[in-house]
Order: C-alpha cells, then structure tokens, then sequence
C-alpha cells in the first residue's frame, strides 16, 4: 500500500514539475491555445488612403500616422497580444532587417491592443526594438476596428498594412494568427513600392 | 511559544519523503537534461547539401554528388547542432559567441573533427540566410520551415545546442541557452574527442 502510495507520490509530482520544465524554456510567455486563423473583416484594401489616427507609444509620446506623409513609407504591424509566443517571436526578428527598412525609406509601428505598461515591460523583455511600438488600448483597439483587424475575443489580427509615403495603402496582409508572416513577404512588399 | 514536534507516527511519511525526494529529482534532472521526449540518437532526416562551395568543402562534401546528406556523411567525430530562429533575440545575441567558437575550433586546428551547423526551426530559406548575412556565421545554417526537425528534436526552446557523436549519432550532451564562454566550451568538446564521459 505504501508502496502505492509513494508510486502516486511520484508520477503527480513529475506530471506537475514536467509541463514547468518545457515551458521555462520561453521566459514568462503565456501558451496560448490554436486560435481560429482570421476573425474579423477588412475594412481597407489597396488603393485606399489610410485612415489616420494617434496612439501613446511606449517611448512616451504620442505618435500620428500623417506626421510621416511626404517622408516615410510606414508599415503598420498589428499583433495580437504581449507575452504570447508567437507574438514574442515576430518583433525581435524585424531588428535585423532594420537596414532593409531604411533602404526603403521605411519605418515599421508596431501596434498591439494592449497597456502601455504592459507594452513597456514586454519590450523590455525582448530586448528592445529600434522602432515605435504604440497601444490601441483606449478606446479598446479603435485603430485596429477602423483598419477591421479587431478580432470578436477583443485582440488585433496578426496583421501588415504598407502604407507609402502619400498616405496610401500598398499592401495589406493579414495572416493566420497561428504563425508568423514570412519575412520575405514584408520585404517583397517594401520591394514593390513606387520609387 | 508553539514548538514543532513530531510523533513516532510521523516517521514512515518522512521515511517516504526522503526516499521519494531523490527519485523525483533524479527524474527531474533526466527529463530536464533531455531533448524533450525525443530518442538520445540524433535523427536520421536528410538535410540538402549547401549550396555554397565553402560550405560544401566544410562538410566536407566536395565529392559528394548526392544533393543531401545524413548527419554520419560527415567526416568528422562530433558535431555540435544549434537549434535556433532568426527570430530569437537570445540567438541574435549569441551568435557572435558561436561563431567564436567556430573560429576557435579552426584556429586549434579541430576543424576536421568538430564541425558545427545550425538549423533553424520556422524560418523560410530566405530568413535563415538573413541570419547567415547579418552575423556572417562561417558554418551551415537549414531551414526547418514546416517544424520537421523540430518535432523529431523534441521541440525545444532557442538557442538550443546538441553534442553529437558523429559515428553513432548518440547525443552526448544537450545545452539550453547560452553556452558560456566559448574557450571553455571548446575544452568541454575537445573532452569529449578525448573520449570522456560527457557527465
């Protein structure tokens, strides 16, 4: 009977300490389930001039898409949520391909629905980014519904929308919330801009 | 003042405890020091032969006119995997680390017997090559766009770093996160030509 015991003992605890094994190896990110891939309904396409807004960047300004008009090319990049995986493994990756960016003339915002603390402790976390990364937090995630990335659950889309340097939209993407857009598509996009 | 004390009934559940303790860490320590659930033989899955003739002559490939090779094709003892992503800061970080202990093995002339490559699990051909060119990294570098080998591996966290026994494939040692130093890692490695045991 002790014997048993002890057996349950030992396969609850290991049961209990495994899944905190696999998982510590990504600090502090919360794994979120398999989502539904696109939940919401475009509400601009190619050809459009953007809709302008302003959002709090977590650099401490504010920061309003027709301030670039007439001097950069601006690719807004929606992400769903902070400290999730998939999330976590997109921005970090743009920081190499910064000199890609300034070729073009272009400058990425970074957008989440999320606080600006949140967004602040998350950044902090990765590393730092070289570009602006602005919240959608209040009113809750107005930029992201005047774009029509705003998912039912109340997160962004995993979403790209290029927008040149006269305010016009080039390029809209929105992928599966699952995965992460393939860089080459960014790139090709920022390629096919006009001179 | 309350005191603890402890009955003569209370001695068979320490007894359990303390025998319970060092079993459960043990199997901790196993599981943690393991790739996931995967075997400790490093998988057979063909990877393509480079297509740049440095790399080529690295692996020792001139010859070869196959377009794809197993792990044991190489002609050397051990190899020293990096699972990574272009997309990790962690790996962006440490790759300068890497490719000094690249540099290292050549200089100590080790580079016939320990060859080091990188595969990067959920990137695309062209991000991987960002990678390459962005930290001029001497050695292989494969795509695993579709997650193939990362399953196979036991889908671990990046950097993640295996030592393996070219002949055999036996993985002598796995590695989460930086490495450390790497003069010391390459002492760690060159044990292990010696014939230690990686313990």
């Amino acid at each position: 009977m002790r014997i048993l015991i002890s057996a349950k003992i030992l396969v609850l605890t290991v049961g209990l300490l495994f899944p905190l094994t696999a998982a510590s190896f990504i600090d502090g990110v919360y794994r979120s389930p398999e989502q539904k891939p696109v939940d919401s309904q475009l509400k601009v396409q190619v050809g459009d001039v953007s809709p302008d807004f302003t959002l709090p960047c977590i650099c401490g300004e504010d920061i309003t898409l027709s301030q670039y008009r007439g001097r950069k090319n601006v690719m807004l990049s929606f992400v769903p949520a902070a400290w999730t995986p998939v999330c976590s493994d997109q921005w970090p990756g743009y920081n190499i391909v910064e000199d890609y960016f300034a070729r073009h003339d272009a400058i990425i915002l970074g957008i989440s629905v999320d606080s600006v603390p949140t967004l602040y402790s998350w950044m902090q976390a990765m590393g730092g980014l070289w570009f602006p990364v602005l919240s959608d937090f209040w009113p809750h995630g107005e930029v992201a519904e005047k774009f029509g990335v705003l998912r039912t659950d109340g997160t962004a889309e995993r979403a790209v929308v290029l927008i040149d340097k006269q305010g016009v939209i080039r390029f809209v993407h929105v992928e599966d919330i699952n995965v992460r857009p393939r860089l080459e598509l960014l790139i090709n996009a920022l390629e096919d801009l006009p001179g | 003042m309350s005191t603890l004390k402890m009955g003569r009934s209370d001695l068979p559940s320490l007894k359990r405890v303390l025998i319970c303790v060092p079993v459960i860490l043990a199997v901790c320590l196993l599981i943690w020091n393991r790739p996931g659930f995967a075997a400790n033989i490093f998988p057979d899955l063909e990877l393509p032969v480079p297509d740049s003739p440095g790399q080529v002559e690295y692996l020792g490939f001139s010859d070869r006119m196959e377009k794809t090779f197993i792990l044991k094709d190489i002609n050397a003892q051990l190899a020293l995997v990096q699972i990574f992503s272009m997309y990790c800061p962690v790996c962006q970080r440490e790759a300068e680390t890497v490719n000094r202990l690249c540099h290292l093995i050549a200089e100590q002339g080790l580079e016939g017997q320990i060859k080091v490559l990188g595969i990067a699990p959920g990137n695309s051909e062209f991000e991987v090559s960002v990678f390459q060119d962005n930290y001029q990294i001497p050695f292989p570098l494969f795509p695993d766009p579709d997650f193939e080998w990362h399953k196979l591996i036991g889908e671990v966290g990046t950097p993640y770093f295996l030592t393996v026994r070219i002949s055999d494939g036996q993985i002598l040692k796995t590695h989460k996160g930086p490495f450390g130093p790497p003069q010391e890692f390459l002492e760690f490695l060159k044990k292990l030509l010696d014939g230690a045991d990686p313990a």
